[in-house]
């Protein structure tokens, strides 16, 4: 008899049919097989090895949700920074197009501190930090369609990972459900399998004889 | 014991699933709502102020992360503005609210019938 020559000394494990990929999941993100007939289920392969093989899809489930809950936070933060800077600089072009095209303002230095300072807003020009130590300067208008681009980008970011997070929960569900109609239907298979003639079984056994239907 | 009350179809499994996705998104709602809702108090409470102080000419007013000078009339243009589109967001959340609300409700009945009390659709800190 061959043993699989990339396990070692294991056989290769029988995959219980619990998950299936379908082509129009995102990220390649399994569906998870809703087991409808317990019984049949756990009598042909097993209450063991399907309660290991379905923890085990549970758990990497659960990794990918809070991987998706992390990205989309990032995300989210993201989207008042960019909010902001498009108010200033729409702000800023206003005030250049008025005839006091000068701004007082109070900044932040650093907590609690504030700075006053003048701009001249003579230039019609903004920096913006772009990350990576790299600050660009653009017109008023090329710096709103930037920011305005970047919004968009990152709200569509977060509509997307919600739809993942929102299929991604459908799944954990139906795996919970799953899982605790598996573990019911063990309780019940071994409570039916209890061996009948036992007369010195506990009192709860021997109510449940007497319950029973068969002798 | 013969009688197997979790007799469950993929029709109830899809029903449980989009309880559950309905429940996540009334939370989502009701934390985003109770945001706006403080928000919204402020800017009243801003326009109060702004109306009773009138001392001086200039009033620092928050754009982005600086305050900038403006006219008391200016400010109190922008902060009504403002006002405005906080208002009519925190609308539009209410009814987004009050339809899942109504859809969860239906839900519940539909599970309930049919799961009696082998099912608990109740939130711990629901108010």
């Amino acid at each position: 008899r061959r043993k699989m020559a990339s396990q070692g000394d294991q056989p290769m494990e029988i995959q219980v049919p619990i998950a299936e990929t379908k082509e129009e999941n995102p990220k390649g993100i399994p569906n998870v097989i809703f087991i409808e007939n317990t019984e049949e289920f756990v009598s042909k392969w097993g209450y063991e090895l399907i309660m290991k093989q379905m923890n085990e899809l549970y758990s990497k489930y659960k990794f990918m949700e809070s991987k998706l809950v992390k990205s989309r936070e990032v995300m989210k933060t993201k989207v008042p920074d960019i909010k902001k800077a498009l108010e200033m600089v729409e702000f800023l072009q206003k005030k250049k197009e008025s005839e006091n095209p000068k701004v007082e303002t109070n900044f932040l230095i650093t907590d609690n501190i504030w700075a006053k300072g003048n701009i001249p807003n003579e230039t019609g020009k903004v920096g913006l930090w772009l990350g990576a130590n790299v600050m660009i300067e653009y017109t008023f208008e090329e710096a709103q369609q930037l920011l305005k681009t970047n919004l968009t980008n990152a709200e569509a970011n977060i509509t997307s990972l919600e739809k993942d997070l929102n299929f991604l929960k459908d799944q954990i569900t139906t795996t919970e459900v799953n899982l605790a109609r598996v573990h019911n239907e063990n309780v019940r298979q071994k409570q039916a399998a209890k061996p009948k003639g036992n007369q010195f079984g506990s009192i709860f056994k021997y109510k449940k004889q007497n319950r029973g239907k068969q002798g | 014991m013969a009688e197997d009350s979790t007799a469950m179809t993929l029709e109830d499994v899809a029903s449980i699933n989009k309880f559950s996705l309905l429940n996540k998104q009334r939370h989502a709602l009701k934390d985003e709502l109770r945001t706006k809702k403080e928000l919204l108090g402020n800017m009243q409470d801003a326009a109060q102020e702004l109306m009773l102080s009138t001392e001086g000419g200039c009033v620092r007013y928050l754009v982005g992360e600086m305050y900038v000078e403006v006219t008391p009339e200016e400010a109190e243009g922008k902060l009504e503005v403002e006002t405005r589109r906080v208002e009519d967001h925190v609308a539009s959340l209410e009814s987004q609210l009050s339809e899942v609300l109504e859809a969860i409700t239906r839900l519940k009945q539909r599970l309930y019938a049919k799961f009696r009390d082998t099912i608990n659709l109740e939130d711990e800190d629901d108010k």
